[in-house]
């Protein structure tokens, strides 16, 4: 009985240890989860304008981050537009050209609703962007509510559709 | 064909050590089967797992590109030494050569003379269950043999930074010493499994010192490795990894001291038994944090998270098998009363500061889990956390190393040690202030650490002299106050070195033109140019760099960026002069792209005080380590 906290030390050690397999410490959360969209005006791909009021609407969708210059945004292209079957996704392309994506779109698709383009990379900073591509999910009341780093794979898209069936 | 082979070797094995693992587990039901001969399964195992161990290097060798890890890992261009050390260049084949290591400390053990038959029996039974652990481990989770689907023709590569002689010899040496802790576990736990096996103490003796050898020089090396491989211009960089190896080489060290005080002192035996167990367990430890993924570290391998489910559950059973058989021997009670004014007491302060410098480090490795799980944060701590931890905790450690040996068995006097040390403490004064007053332009940590380990060489030294001089009487001088001597001397090298290479270390990174001149301490560097030039199987882009001093030219450095794969992954190898008063450590960078005309390049200059004494004291602490094996395993030299 009296070695009763070591063993209770030791077990919690081991639970801390089992929790933090489920970690993965490469993985570093958003700030801005559960915090407002930063406020932004882009030019947009049908030379119009694109910018952050264009996102304050009540429904859920996803702003996603990419370049046609990018391999991996290639490959969740497929899976981007599966999701755009149900509902907005919004592209913000950097350092990029209309020239070049509409070479690409004509090989693959459309899946945007809006795209803008982030030429000098100040959005994609202020969204707290470091790599291509990264994918924000956005709910109702205009908060960011998940953020995705690296190429949506299918085994993510299962995690990405539970999550948005939940809201 | 012939892998198939080895995967039936390891079979073979797995199901061998079953039975003394069902024995072991029967045993704490009393129930006995006796018949079973565990020597000769140890020997049995030790044959088959070589026997795999052999059969994965020759699909390396033959670059037998059905196996996985050999496409993973290999590649038909690697020079052959090469394809051999890229046999444990990875996790599965790494952990094989872990089994193999362990499996073959137990046939070593089977074949020492003057042990007690039931003992041994029982330290095998142990030894070989933990083999039977391992090899669960391996089979269905990190299986070598694993065939490639569909059968590549070419494999990807050994990791560029890999391929490099210090890191072919760092990790047989590193599993060595961990792994050598683990017939010092099954020895403990043989030892308090009965009172009548008590007196069996002394066999821990020469395995402690062994491993404790062998994970210095791992440790060493794996340090010289990144020193000069890394181009990050230092030698530690407190990566979990890293503190992986050092926490049981603390608690070993503490071993160490404790082990030979436990043949008469039932607080040391405890002492003794405790440390180890928990210094297997740190061993253990590090692999689950290296390889589970739970921590970001240099050593990438692939993570797996049902890998690291399974050392842990390793760990649970080990840690609890272990401990609790432990606290049985933690009642009894009736020990001697140990002076504070003797050599027992200042081993017992020692030992108490290094198990606090262990849990401390400890607590550092593994916080970030606790931050991230807990408190939900993902931070990581860093070197400032472990300097300042370390620097105050050197400090009594140091003072007990210069005083501890001069100091009696047993109960000492003040009057009569301040006597004995009277010319220590003289020697130690006068050299304490000629590093004072050339305290060579450092803040006052570095003379504080200076001063220490400056005092600890001279104690030791001065030790060493009293056996050529001690009058008309010739002083034999036995193995065991020289392996001490050597290795508190080994320290207070070790001292200077960390202190200069880390305090006092001098730092110019710059865009350096063709032809420009940079001044680091005395020297001018005077970058020529890049050239490239072909390696077995590599580009490399060499930097040429002309060292003056006082305006005489004294050699010329190259260093190199090397291009393995068509350019795909890069190392960069420092080039480095090193002097007894330091490094001058230079390593090349990226071209300047901001205007293709101008000759520009990132060069990145050290100037590294007494780098070169680390590695010395690497070196004194392994012959320190081997003299006390020899003289603790009775071989005749």
């Amino acid at each position: 009985m009296k070695y009763i906290i070591l063993i209770v030390l030791l077990l919690s050690t081991f639970f801390l240890f089992y929790e933090g397999l489920k970690n993965d410490p490469r993985i570093i959360p958003s700030n801005l989860i559960s915090k407002e969209i930063p406020r932004f005006r882009l030019n947009s791909f049908d030379n119009k304008s694109f910018e952050d009021n264009d996102l304050r609407t009540k429904d859920l969708k996803l702003v996603n981050f990419f370049a046609s210059w990018c391999p991996p945004c290639k490959l969740e292209h497929s899976n981007l537009i599966e999701l755009s079957e149900n509902l907005k996704i919004y592209g913000i392309a950097k350092k990029d050209t209309i020239k070049n994506i509409n070479t690409w779109f004509s090989n693959m698709g459309n899946p945007y609703t809006k795209i803008g383009f982030d030429h000098d990379g100040m959005v994609s900073i202020n969204w707290g962007v470091y790599g291509l591509p990264e994918t924000f999910i956005i709910n109702a009341d205009q908060k960011i509510i998940y953020r995705h780093v690296g190429a949506i794979t299918k085994k993510d898209m299962k995690k990405i559709k539970l999550f948005l069936d939940k809201n | 064909m012939i892998s198939e082979l080895g995967l039936v070797f390891l079979f073979l094995a797995l199901i061998l050590s079953s039975l003394s693992f069902i024995k072991l587990n029967l045993g704490l039901f009393n129930i006995n089967f006796s018949s079973l001969c565990n020597i000769k399964i140890t020997n049995v195992v030790f044959v088959l797992i070589l026997s795999s161990f052999i059969t994965l290097t020759y699909s390396f060798i033959q670059s037998d590109f059905s196996l996985d890890v050999v496409v993973n890992n290999s590649n038909s261009q690697l020079p052959f030494i090469y394809k051999i050390t890229g046999v444990w260049g990875n996790h599965e084949g790494s952990i094989l050569l872990w089994l193999l290591v362990m499996t073959f400390f137990g046939f070593i053990f089977s074949k020492v003379r003057n042990i007690n038959y039931q003992f041994k029996e029982l330290v095998l039974t142990i030894q070989n269950s933990l083999i039977f652990l391992v090899s669960l481990f391996i089979v269905f989770t990190s299986n070598p043999f694993r065939k490639s689907f569909p059968p590549k023709i070419e494999g990807i590569d050994l990791n560029p930074l890999l391929q490099d002689p210090g890191l072919a010899i760092h990790p047989p040496f590193l599993y060595l010493g961990y792994v050598g802790f683990s017939i010092v576990y099954s020895i403990s736990l043989a030892l308090i499994s009965d009172k009548s096996n008590f007196k069996f103490i002394g066999i821990l003796k020469p395995w402690v010192f062994i491993s404790w050898t062998f994970l210095t020089i791992g440790i060493g090396l794996g340090s010289w490795w990144a020193y000069y491989e890394l181009g990050w211009g230092g030698f530690w960089f407190w990566d979990p990894v890293e503190n992986a190896s050092l926490l049981p080489w603390l608690t070993a060290s503490t071993l160490l001291h404790t082990i030979l005080l436990a043949n008469n002192n039932t607080l040391f035996f405890k002492w003794t038994i405790f440390l180890a167990i928990f210094t297997f367990i740190l061993s253990l430890l590090g692999t689950f944090l290296v390889r589970s993924g739970v921590l970001v570290s240099v050593h990438a391998f692939a993570n797996d998270p049902s890998r690291g489910l399974f050392i842990l559950f390793l760990l649970l059973v080990i840690t609890l098998f272990g401990f609790t058989r432990f606290l049985k021997v933690l009642d009894n009670k009736n020990h001697k009363e140990i002076n504070l004014l003797s050599r027992e007491g200042v081993i017992s302060l020692n030992s108490i500061f290094m198990l606090s410098l262990t849990f401390t480090i400890l607590i550092g490795t593994i916080y970030p889990i606790f931050s991230n799980v807990v408190l939900n944060k993902k931070i990581s701590v860093g070197a400032p956390f472990f300097n300042s931890i370390l620097s105050p905790m050197m400090i009594p450690l140091t003072i007990g190393m210069i005083v501890g040996p001069f100091i009696k068995w047993g109960q000492d006097d003040l009057k009569f040690l301040i006597n004995r040390i009277k010319y220590v403490v003289l020697l130690v004064l006068i050299s304490s202030l000629a590093i004072w007053y050339f305290n060579f332009g450092g803040p006052i940590l570095s003379i504080i650490f200076f001063i220490l380990g400056g005092s600890l060489i001279v104690s030791s030294t001065y030790e060493l002299t009293l056996f050529f001089c001690i009058g008309k009487e010739k002083v034999k001088l036995s193995k065991k106050i020289l392996s001490q001597i050597l290795a508190h001397l080994g320290i207070g090298i070790l001292i200077i070195g960390v202190t200069g290479s880390s305090i006092l270390k001098e730092e110019k990174i710059q865009f350096q033109s063709v032809g420009e001149e940079i001044t680091i301490k005395e020297f001018d560097i005077k970058f020529l140019g890049v050239k490239t030039i072909e390696g077995e199987n590599y580009i490399s882009q060499m930097g040429l760099f002309d060292i003056k001093k006082g305006g005489k030219f004294i050699k010329r450095m190259m260093p190199e960026k090397r291009f393995y794969n068509s350019g795909k992954q890069m190392t960069t190898e420092a080039a480095i002069s090193s002097g007894i008063f330091g490094d001058l450590y230079i390593a090349l960078g990226d071209k300047s792209e901001n205007n293709p005309d101008e000759k520009k390049w990132t060069t990145r200059i050290w100037y590294n005080p007494f780098t070169m004494w680390i590695w010395i004291s690497v070196i004194l602490l392994a012959i320190a380590g081997l003299i006390s094996f020899v003289r603790f395993s009775q071989l005749r030299l």
